[in-house]
């Protein structure tokens, strides 16, 4: 059972914070329809000695704090008894419409699970479903390490909607890493899909180099790039990209780039290219012809023929994996 | 060596003479419930375990097969086969390694024994009368063919059936000591093949965990042959690490100084690869293993596997161990492409 009622601000405890699980309390678009038509949601309150504890709607409540409204439309729960978990349950199911990103999830579970420590199975079987999420102890524990992120990439990963998998990713780094992380991702601000496999080569890097993100991080070659006024984002993107890529698979990188300075160097025109092979595997190289009439095929079949003659195509199996060979 | 934690008999499955056989060679405390399906359970470990694929190795479900119990080996795409056929008899392993794709492939990780012997005969007899040339069996596939035959006891059926058929070869695949029911059967001969997976013993102690070690399966396979059982062994999968070299040229030194080469029917090189997805897997269940930082890419079958050339560099060097401490032995290659073929000049594998 609940009543709905118009409470003073001053009645209720705005330092109790045990069930805010928000990442964006400061929300610009909320204050605007606050200031506009005012709170139209109430806010779930539960009544404690003579004052009242906030349950949901901390978003809503700090907006109207911040734009100075003194009372505010309230729900408070009439509950004889109760406990954490069944106040957890109320909290999820008031939060149920608005659609919570994965680090806020992992903020919940995280609150949720702190409350009655070692009590996993409820929270996996009962919390974990009312989230969205799978009914694992492996969901539990990437959300658990999720949590315990640093605030500045929890900000970002609510900000960008960052996936549980990858916020579970960054949590393998050390402080300092998700630190230098931070300072990567903010001048590079992409999407996860984009920016996730730069975080597993960066961890892979430091992993087998035995050094850090952030030593790598510190490298000038990526340092100076990062801070470089002139470069757009997403410039800066695909250099870092390709120097990260270039120190996680040297050998790959080699040969790739040591096969289209090849083709480069066959003045091939603009009738016949020579593809980059799938896979790299085997001894196999596909031209491609593009003509659109008899005598531009004659042009390109002349150039094959010169490209046969001049050129030992055998040694371009060996893609600068082994020069010996 | 392996721990059963606990055994779920499927309800209908208990009457079976190898589920009463299994029962009785197992502890008598063990905690053995029938069930009418197993999926609860495995929601359950799901739910609550850390690590549901390693739990998952410690019970044993005995349990009837309704499907077809013999198959071709599913070679991926542009991959040369092998003309292998696998037996369906159980699925799971008690062996923990890092590489191991049953970690994906897999649905449910518990050691699952098929207790309907009599219609697996049923149908080999069936697939053995339609079968014109002759056929390769084995029952490593979705499990390690002996790692539990001390419980299971399936080797004593499968040898004596095996030893009779003209137009067949049975592989038993390893990484186990468990030979004891192999030595038993006499009169072996060249129809049953005892196979051991090889790797360096760095990398076996890093990345199989439960197995035994090269050494000592060398000493077992050694007895096995003596006893005139064939053998095979597997170099799969072939690692990429700095001073590989040696250590794979000492692992071949080793297995010739151990093994007659005359009883080795076939050697079979595989590099290492595996989907995409099994990075993560390997990642968070074997933090500590190196083989997830090797340089690996995406391959003509979607597997990833090391460069191409680098692959033929491991392959060249190995065969020419092989070639210099046992001879002529035959060597095929598992998983790879005709590409790979031809640039070995390699022949395609027969029986």
């Amino acid at each position: 059972m609940h009543t709905y009622l118009t409470v003073p601000v001053l009645d209720i405890d705005l330092d109790e914070k045990h069930f805010c699980f928000s990442l964006s309390l400061n929300d610009e678009s909320l204050a605007a329809s606050v200031s506009s038509v005012g709170i139209l949601q109430p806010v779930t309150l539960l009544k404690k000695g003579n004052g009242y504890t906030v349950l949901s709607g901390f978003r809503r409540l700090n907006t109207a704090v911040r734009l100075g409204v003194h009372k505010i439309p309230c729900k408070i729960l009439d509950l004889p008894e109760y406990s954490d978990k069944r106040l957890w349950e109320y909290v999820i199911n008031d939060n149920f419409l608005r659609k919570l990103s994965d680090i806020e999830k992992s903020e919940l579970v995280s609150r949720a699970y702190d409350c009655k420590p070692g009590n996993m199975e409820w929270v996996v079987s009962d919390l974990l479903p009312m989230l969205g999420l799978e009914k694992s102890r492996k969901t539990f524990d990437e959300l658990l390490s999720a949590s315990s992120l640093l605030g500045d990439i929890k900000a970002l990963a609510h900000e960008k909607g960052y996936p549980l998998r990858f916020l579970y990713a960054i949590s393998r780094f050390a402080p300092a890493g998700q630190e230098a992380l931070f300072w990567l991702l903010s001048k590079i601000p992409c999407g996860h899909n984009k920016v996730s496999a730069l975080v597993t080569w960066l961890g892979d890097i430091a992993e087998r180099d035995g050094c850090s993100i952030e030593d790598i991080l510190a490298k000038p070659s990526i340092s100076e790039s990062l801070n470089s006024p002139d470069l757009a984002p997403s410039k800066k993107f695909e250099i870092i990209k390709t120097l990260l890529y270039s120190m996680r698979f040297p050998g790959f990188y080699k040969l790739e780039t040591d096969f289209d300075e090849k083709i480069k160097s066959l003045s091939l025109g603009r009738r016949v290219s020579l593809l980059r092979p799938k896979f790299m595997e085997g001894r196999l190289l596909a031209f491609q012809v593009n003509v659109s009439t008899s005598s531009e095929l004659a042009d390109a079949a002349r150039k094959l023929l010169d490209i046969s003659k001049n050129y030992r195509i055998e040694s371009y199996f060996f893609w600068g994996y082994d020069d010996d060979r | 060596m392996m721990t059963i934690d606990k055994v779920f008999i499927k309800k209908g499955a208990e009457s079976f003479p190898l589920t009463v056989e299994i029962l009785s060679r197992l502890d008598s405390s063990l905690p053995i419930e029938v069930v009418d399906s197993i999926a609860p359970w495995f929601e359950r470990l799901v739910s609550m375990s850390k690590d549901p694929i390693f739990s998952g190795k410690k019970i044993l479900y005995l349990t009837t097969f309704k499907g077809d119990f013999i198959k071709p080996c599913p070679c991926t795409r542009n991959v040369v086969c092998c003309n292998y056929y696998f037996l369906n008899l159980q699925t799971g392993c008690p062996i923990d390694c890092s590489y191991c794709i049953l970690q994906e492939y897999l649905s449910r990780p518990f050691l699952t024994v098929y207790v309907n012997l009599e219609d697996m005969f049923a149908r080999l007899d069936a697939f053995f009368r339609e079968s014109k040339g002759p056929v390769r069996v084995g029952t490593g596939e979705l499990t390690d063919s002996l790692a539990i035959d001390d419980i299971t006891g399936v080797s004593s059926y499968l040898i004596p059936y095996f030893k009779a058929k003209r137009n067949a070869v049975l592989e038993l695949k390893t990484k186990s000591l468990n030979i004891d029911n192999l030595l038993k059967i006499k009169d072996a001969n060249g129809r049953v093949v005892i196979s051991w997976s090889l790797n360096p013993e760095s990398f076996c102690l890093e990345n199989e965990k439960g197995a035994s070690l090269p050494g000592e399966r060398l000493e077992k396979a050694a007895l096995c042959g003596k006893h005139g059982y064939s053998l095979s062994f597997h170099f799969d999968p072939i690692v990429h690490f700095e001073g590989w070299q040696a250590e794979y040229c000492e692992l071949v030194r080793e297995l010739f100084a151990k093994v007659d080469p005359g009883c080795v029917r076939w050697i079979s090189l595989g590099s290492l690869r595996f989907s995409p997805k099994m990075f993560d897997i390997i990642k968070r269940r074997f933090p500590n293993s190196k083989i997830t930082l090797s340089e690996m890419s995406v391959s003509f079958d979607k597997k990833m596997r090391y460069l191409f050339w680098l692959r033929v560099d491991m392959y060249r060097y190995i065969m020419k161990c092989i070639k210099k401490f046992g001879g002529n032995v035959p060597v095929y290659l598992c998983m790879e492409s005709l590409s790979m073929y031809r640039e070995l000049d390699l022949k395609l594998p027969q029986l």
